[in-house]
């Protein structure tokens, strides 16, 4: 078990969402949904967007068209289905519910060590939500 | 300076430099390996493209006057290398357990992978030279040599690995240093100092190596084929020159240049990284039993999932097992038949080697010498130095730049198939008329009316032609087709030589010598048959011929027989010596269809026996009573002394012993294919058939060797 393996694996599972919420935003040109990604910190490699970006549309989530471009050879601009809104916002709700799971999973063991006792863990648990909204 | 080319990437013409094409080019390849797995693999990769033809049109906006090396590298990084992909790889489990895995280049120690990057069959070879971090191309060719010189035990040990190892995607096999022909210290090719650079030695060693045969045949007195090239090990090894010539690739580039030098690889490195790997192997092995134990299934799935893979046609999984074994298969029966055509190649050096001193005797033109080496070298040698180098630059994975080489091969060959052919119509040329002249010898009617036929050996040293390199006991060989060289190679000894025997129409006995020979015309014919020297000698009942008659040089070899004809007496007796059973008969005959040749080396005259007393009656010949000459002590005109008796007792045994060593040798190669090569004579003289037999079968051990690659070559189809 190492490391970059489970990083890579968690940054997997959010990419695709990440992805398609930019895309959700408006039309999206592969190399600004890279900039994008970029200026939130989540850097990513444009060879691997470009497989991801084919799998999401042969999978009807995205549909694209080819825009002229002053330089170089016309562009892919991509945009959601409605196949693809679904998806997003189901996936939306799983990412707001595993997000706020995830906290309070990390707080949990983090009051635990400090306090060291055992018998309160369970009614603190039930407590987590608040101090996470909050 | 660089060359800058254009080429048309994504419907533009883009001015690039050559090496930032080439590493743009294994990119591309690279991400073509990657997605290969992958759905709409053809639709990403042209998405890539493309985002990188727009890149370049901004770097040419941007003022550059073309794409270099940098520019390249700085998009790839951009765009990242496959190798890079894997963390964001969004394969679900099933798919990231194929073969779609990739092994960090820059990975310390890499377990040992199959490369799927780099493969001609499994990617076994390949795999095993990114491990040790060595050419490719040496690994294949070691293995090659290992697989024909192991009998096809490392066939099998290549099957096994390809079963048991994992497939990785290595993206660029990382070596230490790679061969490359060494144009700056060149003698010839450069490939020796290549050589020497590779292995960080002198450059006068290898060269040493080569040289030195070349140097010690030199030194011989005799080439056997005037050319010191075909000899032995030198041959070989000006061979394996010009084929490294040809496959290794010239260093020209810097990048080229500075991999020929290469990080240093000795016998200490390579044992050290060996012992560290198997050290890591054992503590690999302790930790991961369990693991493995519960992997082995997977991994059996994972094996006939690459199996399937290594095929491309659409058809049920079993039709493609079926595919991928008999690519290995083909493979491997294209081994064998470079290897067989390579023994039929060795065996035509070998027989034509032996021939050679009969050049002289054959060739009366320049023309034909020049149609012979003709076909020597460019019928026969250039196909399987040919097939040789696209062995070599199969296994390699090299590819000729440009087909000049193929046209060069073409051309060569197709003169040399000129070459064939007007050999064989200039020679037939020469046996298509036959012509022969009579000459009547003066004989003295023997008082007793009985007539002895006596062979005498030639004086005069006479070897056999000597086929059979393997073979030492050459007392006993009587050569090819009966032809024997004097020491000085300049003249020949023939015992192409017939007796026939006719009933006289007075009542004495007559000899007449047809002497017989072929040539272009009739009257040259005669020629020819006039110039055999052959006399006999007469001692009143006692004839002696002499064993064999003889060509010299001047007057060529021009299948020249002699029948002797002994015309007998009615009432009268004829004994002929039993040696007339060594005499060989043949017969080449040319004309518009070619040259043939029929041999008959048993000589069996169904009328006669030799060792036997005939008697001439009005209806022929008739054998004179049941019994060997020598069991009739009481013949009073050839009174036998008892020496003479001991001298035959003699001759009997060694032809019983003939007989047995023959029969030795057919049973020893009963197993072999001597019984379709040369069919048994059929004969009522056994012993005469045997003795011949065992000739046979030692002076046509190289044409054994012929036709078991022959029949090699029918198996393979």
């Amino acid at each position: 078990m190492n490391i970059e393996n489970t990083q890579s694996q968690m940054k997997k599972g959010v990419l695709e969402f990440c992805i398609l919420s930019i895309i959700r935003r408006g039309e999206a040109y592969p190399s600004d949904i890279i900039e994008e990604m970029k200026k939130a910190e989540l850097n990513i490699l444009e060879g691997t967007l470009y497989p991801l970006l084919t799998r999401l549309k042969n999978a009807d989530l995205l549909s694209y068209r080819w825009v002229e471009s002053p330089s170089g050879p016309p562009r892919k601009y991509f945009s959601l289905t409605d196949k693809g809104l679904a998806f997003y916002a189901e996936l939306e709700a799983t990412w707001r519910g595993m997000a706020g799971a995830v906290e309070r999973v990390i707080n949990t063991e983090g009051q635990e060590t400090r306090d060291e006792g055992e018998g309160e863990r369970e009614e603190r648990e039930g407590e987590q939500p608040l101090t996470v909204n909050s | 300076m660089k060359k800058v080319i254009n080429i048309n990437f994504q419907g533009r013409v883009i001015p690039i430099e050559e090496p930032a094409y080439e590493s743009l080019k294994k990119y591309v390849d690279s991400l073509r390996n990657y997605f290969s797995n992958e759905e709409g693999k053809d639709e990403i990769v042209n998405d890539i493209e493309n985002r990188i033809a727009e890149l370049f049109s901004e770097k040419m906006k941007a003022g550059a006057s073309f794409i270099t090396e940098e520019h390249v590298e700085a998009i790839i990084s951009s765009m990242g290398r496959p190798e890079q992909f894997d963390e964001l790889s969004m394969n679900d489990e099933s798919s990231s357990t194929q073969s779609n895995q990739y092994q960090r280049a820059e990975h310390p120690r890499g377990n040992l992978f199959r490369n799927a990057n780099d493969k001609l069959i499994g990617g076994v070879c390949s795999g095993i030279g990114s491990y040790f971090r060595v050419d490719t191309s040496i690994i294949r060719v070691l293995f090659v040599l290992l697989a024909f010189g192991s009998f096809g035990f490392m066939f099998f040990l290549y099957v096994i690995l390809w079963a048991i190892l994992p497939s990785k995607y290595v993206a660029e096999t990382v070596v230490r240093r790679k061969l490359y022909r060494d144009a700056d210290h060149k003698v010839i090719g450069g490939v020796l100092s290549g050589i020497a650079q590779y292995f960080n030695i002198q450059v006068w060693i290898p060269r040493l190596i080569f040289l030195l045969p070349v140097l010690l045949s030199v030194f011989k007195e005799t080439f056997p084929f005037g050319f010191p090239i075909f000899y032995g090990f030198s041959g070989s090894l000006t061979l394996t020159y010009i084929i490294l010539w040809a496959v290794i690739p010239k260093a020209v580039t810097a990048t080229e240049k500075m991999e020929m030098k290469g990080e240093k690889i000795d016998l200490a490195s390579i044992k050290n990284k060996i012992q560290d790997e198997l050290q890591g192997v054992k503590k690999h092995v302790d930790e991961n039993k369990d693991i493995w134990a519960s992997n082995i299934k997977t991994k059996s799935s994972e094996f006939a999932e690459e199996v399937k893979q290594t095929t491309k046609p659409v058809g049920n999984w079993f039709l493609r097992f079926i595919a991928a074994v008999f690519k290995v298969f083909v493979f491997f029966i294209l081994g064998i038949i470079a290897v067989t055509l390579f023994a039929l190649g060795t065996a035509i050096v070998v027989v034509g080697s032996a021939l050679m001193p009969l050049k002289d005797f054959m060739v009366n033109s320049n023309l034909i010498q020049l149609y012979g080496w003709g076909t020597v070298l460019l019928f026969l040698l250039l196909p399987i130095i040919a097939l040789l180098v696209y062995f070599f630059m199969k296994l390699t994975g090299m590819k000729s730049k440009s087909s000049w080489l193929g046209w060069t091969w073409g051309a060569l060959w197709t003169l040399g198939w000129i070459s064939v052919t007007m050999f064989f119509v200039t020679v037939s040329k020469e046996f298509k008329r036959s012509g022969q002249i009579k000459q009547t010898v003066q004989l003295q009617q023997p008082t007793s009316g009985k007539l002895k036929l006596m062979f005498t050996e030639r004086s005069g040293k006479y070897y056999p032609i000597d086929f059979d390199f393997y073979n030492d006991h050459d007392e006993d060989l009587e050569g090819i087709v009966g032809l024997r060289l004097s020491r000085n190679e300049d003249s020949l000894l023939m015992t192409n030589m017939r007796i026939r025997l006719q009933k006289s129409n007075d009542d004495s006995f007559h000899v007449t010598i047809i002497k017989r020979a072929r040539a272009s015309s009739t009257a040259d014919a005669e020629q020819f048959a006039e110039q055999i020297q052959y006399s006999v000698e007469q001692s009143d009942s006692m004839l002696n011929l002499p064993h064999g008659f003889i060509v010299d040089n001047k007057n060529k070899f021009r299948n020249q027989q002699l029948i002797f004809v002994v015309e007998v007496p009615v009432g009268k007796e004829v004994y002929i010596d039993r040696k007339v059973s060594n005499f060989i008969w043949f017969n080449i005959r040319g004309g518009a269809s070619g040259l043939s040749l029929d041999i008959d080396e048993d000589y069996d005259d169904e009328s006669w026996r030799p060792g036997v007393w005939y008697k001439m009656t009005e209806s022929g010949i008739e054998r004179n009573g049941d019994v060997f000459e020598l069991d009739r002590p009481d013949l009073p005109d050839s009174p036998i002394d008892p020496e003479e008796k001991i001298e035959r007792l003699r001759e009997e045994i060694r032809e019983k012993e003939k007989e047995l060593k023959s029969a030795n040798i057919k049973f020893n190669q009963k197993d072999s294919t001597m019984d379709q090569v040369t069919a048994p004579p059929a004969s009522s003289n056994k012993i005469s058939s045997a003795a011949s037999a065992s000739e046979q079968s030692a002076s046509n051990g190289n044409f054994q060797i012929l036709f078991r690659a022959l029949n090699l070559l029918k198996l393979a189809r």
